[in-house]
């Protein structure tokens, strides 16, 4: 479908006609001037000049375009039998108007023109009363005429075929697209979580350490703002290796080169760096097709000496089997990537069109009802007096209670619209997007929120932050209906690619024929397609806990880290002296 | 005195509802109801009301917006804005868009009539049932956020230790210490050591020496 998208720009049809013209033209005038009688065939010649350059007479009228061709034709098959004499020479230009024709208009066009040449040839002959007989000059010209026939409807023929492939050309990216799409459909059915980025990069890491042994490893690939952002991390939970792509850094300068990169050195300033001429890294960029979208970085502490004296090229060889093998997952990862956030726009879109709906329909219903009940409570008011005097039991105070549940109820609707507007963006992160919901559910409540963030300065996917905040979202709703809790705890500690997220009350737990069974499916799913452990279950002395962690979060506390973020957050949450941002609303 | 009502939300029962509780407080009359931002312009012209109650969602355009332009060109004029969205960042919108009060659509009617009582009153101040709880919503997190990394830092710092020592008391690497205070130093607005270390006295997030 190239080749022939190729053709159709080479063989530009209107430049190939012109070019057959002169070329039959300069023919024609070298058969003149060998001619017996030069003169007078040159004569004739120059009457060819004009037929050409009658078709190149400008019209906007189809027909008459279409009909230019025949009439150069014509004019040339004057030409050769203008009296005296034939001048059988300059048969061959018939072929010109033909090929144009045919070429550029078409079959119909293409017959007609050389179907009129051939009666201008004979029924001329006959008038112009040439001396040669008409046998002789009808064989000699029935070549030349059957000759621009065949080249004409050859022409035709090409026309028809560049036409077809120009079609199918976009017919063939649709069927690629569809076919894509259709994969993709099998696939996501397939896996609970469609195709999950974080998982084939763990994949990849695992496989290249029989190809390349490392000590420490990551895939990276590049967020907005041009940070890399880690999918996966091997032999370390956390890399302490400069992120940000500047020009100056291991792993900017390999983003520049956009092809392998070995370096003796290590990627970061490791504090176990006691011998750095025994490090070394292998930075492989993920490609699609020219365009880099991300890294995969390899260190190792413990250089073969032999490494260190050999030329480059040989460790350069050494690299190619992993070269490709990243390259043969880069496009999967990719795709991956894509059909995440494909996923999360068509959601974030429903989401917004949902908050419409409820916003424009129900809920103004909801609270116009509340508006009709408060004229009744006016007038009940007016009338108490009546009733109570009649024995009635006062209706003021039941319609008092039913507006009370009404604005309970669109309370909860402007809570619903809240919770489906607020997302994740490029701007705002998940720590953020959290603490305003946080801050925006606890207004009314009676129980305290204590949240506390630790957000590194760099983020989660965007896709990944969305499963966040939307578990965070539906246990702290389930603990606002239905805990009966006086404190809520929202924990998040982000250290990409891990993240570690807990909401905690001390309500009274999740008892049986609680109805957000359909809430702790919907966060189990969540979690799943993040590759997410969640863990519900009862608080001690009472209430509930919601506990998400991406990554390994836990087992890579090094330090002092483990001591002050260990598993018992409960403890830890108490060691947080109050400050003012862990306290909000009553 | 009556004061004069014009009613803005693109809800005819919501319109409906609010014209009933102006109608039975005697001290107000509605003298036009409007659907849309361009309407309720036209409107206000008309009819120059005392008050008008617009609802921040219109279809042609944000009730916030309605409200600023009311208020540019009539400093006395009473603005109520309504609301379906809950968070604070409406209520804070109406504020600095020059509203006189703000009442979100769950309250009962009666709130819209005494906001608008209010604004009638004193166009230019401003009055929201949740306003003290959301002042200190704001106000509390405003204040500097600061993660546990963050305070570990900030207490070595405290102590007189450099990046390449806090990097090793906290096993993490020199670039990320630089980040974390340079992080730091953004939230508590200030540009060098000495400065952080005044205002997170000052806030009371590290002790001062004579404690």
């Amino acid at each position: 479908m190239k080749s022939g998208r190729r053709w159709a720009r080479l063989a530009e049809p209107r430049a190939l006609a012109f070019a057959v013209r002169l070329g039959l033209l300069g023919f024609c005038f070298v058969v003149a001037a060998l001619d017996a009688h030069p003169r007078r065939t040159v004569a004739g010649a120059l009457v060819l000049v004009v037929a050409a350059g009658v078709a190149y007479i400008p019209s906007n009228n189809v027909v008459v375009r279409r009909l230019l061709p025949t009439l150069e034709a014509c004019i040339a098959a004057g030409a050769v039998i203008a009296p005296p004499s034939d001048r059988t020479g300059l048969l061959p230009y018939l072929l010109a108007p033909a090929f144009a024709a045919g070429l550029i208009y078409g079959l119909v066009p293409a017959v007609t023109a050389t179907g009129m040449a051939a009666f201008v040839l004979l029924t001329g002959h006959l008038v112009a009363k040439n001396p040669t007989a008409l046998h002789t000059f009808a064989a000699n010209s029935s070549q030349w005429v059957l000759l621009a026939l065949a080249v004409g409807l050859l022409a035709a023929w090409i026309r028809r075929l560049a036409a077809a492939s120009a079609g199918s050309d976009q017919n063939r990216s649709y069927e690629d697209a569809y076919e894509l799409l259709s994969q993709l459909r099998t696939v996501s059915r397939q896996l609970v979580g469609g195709l999950d980025p974080v998982s084939l990069a763990q994949g990849l890491l695992q496989t290249l350490r029989t190809q390349l042994p490392y000590e420490r490893g990551a895939v990276f690939v590049r967020a907005e703002g041009g940070r890399l952002l880690p999918l996966a991390l091997e032999g370390a939970s956390f890399v302490d290796w400069d992120t940000s792509l500047a020009d100056d850094t291991p792993l900017g300068k390999a983003w520049l080169t956009a092809g392998p990169t070995l370096a003796s050195e290590p990627l970061g300033d490791s504090p176990t760096a006691s011998d750095p001429t025994r490090f070394g890294h292998t930075v492989l960029p993920l490609r699609m097709g020219s365009r880099t979208f991300g890294l995969v970085a390899l260190e190792t502490g413990q250089r073969p000496p032999s490494y260190r004296t050999g030329p480059a090229s040989s460790e350069l060889r050494l690299v190619e089997p992993a070269m490709r093998l990243v390259d043969e997952t880069a496009l999967r990862l990719e795709t991956a990537l894509l059909f995440g956030e494909v996923r999360s726009i068509a959601t974030s879109e429903e989401r917004r069109r949902l908050a419409r709906e409820i916003h424009d329909g129900i809920a103004q219903e909801l609270a116009s009802l509340g508006y009709a009940v408060d004229d009744l409570v006016a007038e009940a008011s007016e009338d108490s007096q009546d009733q109570a005097r009649a024995g009635h039991p006062p209706m003021a105070d039941v319609l008092r209670k039913l507006r009370g549940e009404i604005t309970r109820m669109v309370g909860e609707l402007r809570l619903s619209i809240f919770d489906l507007r607020s997302e994740v963006q490029a701007q705002v992160a998940l720590g953020t997007a959290l603490a305003d919901y946080v801050r925006a559910v606890s207004a009314g409540t009676t129980f305290s929120v204590h949240l506390v963030l630790d957000e590194s300065p760099d983020r989660l996917p965007i896709a990944a932050e969305t499963e966040l905040l939307r578990i965070a979202q539906e246990a702290i709703t389930n603990a606002r209906k239905h805990a009966a809790a006086e404190h809520l705890w929202v924990t998040l500690r982000v250290e990409p690619p891990t993240a570690h997220l807990r909401i905690e009350d001390d309500g009274r737990g999740m008892g049986t024929g609680r109805h957000d069974s359909f809430g702790l499916e919907v966060m189990r799913e969540r979690a799943d397609r993040l590759g997410a452990d969640l863990t519900i279950g009862s608080r001690e002395p009472h209430g509930t806990f919601v506990d998400v962690r991406v990554g390994e979060f836990s087992a890579n506390e090094t330090g002092n880290e483990a001591t002050s973020a260990g598993n018992d957050e409960i403890d830890d949450l108490d060691d947080v002296p109050v400050r003012p941002d862990s306290r909000s609303a009553r | 005195m009556v004061a004069t009502v014009l009613l803005v939300d693109d809800h005819e029962l919501i319109r409906q509802g609010l014209r009933r509780a102006f109608e039975r407080a005697e001290d107000f009359s509605v003298v036009a109801e409007a659907g849309s931002v361009a309407e309720a312009v036209a409107l206000a012209k008309q009819h120059q009301p005392d008050v008008v109650v617009v609802d921040v969602r219109l279809p042609d355009g944000n009730g916030l917006d309605l409200a600023r332009a009311l208020r540019d060109q009539n400093d006395e004029i009473g603005i109520v804005v309504l609301t379906m969205y809950a968070g604070d960042e409406q209520l804070f919108g109406a504020l600095e868009a020059g509203a006189s009060a703000f009442v979100a659509k769950d309250a009962p009617a009666e709130d819209v009539v005494s906001a608008a009582r209010h604004a009638v009153v004193s166009p230019r101040s401003f009055s929201a049932s949740d306003l003290a709880e959301a002042m200190r919503r704001r106000l509390t997190p405003s204040g500097p956020q600061l993660s546990p990394r963050e305070r570990e830092v900030l207490q070595l710092l405290a102590d007189g230790l450099g990046v390449a020592a806090i990097a090793r008391q906290l096993y993490i690497s020199e670039s990320t210490t630089k980040t974390h205070i340079s992080k730091l130093y953004e939230k508590l607005g200030a540009a060098n050591r000495a400065q952080a270390l005044m205002s997170a006295m000052r806030l009371r997030l590290i002790k001062s020496p004579e404690q």
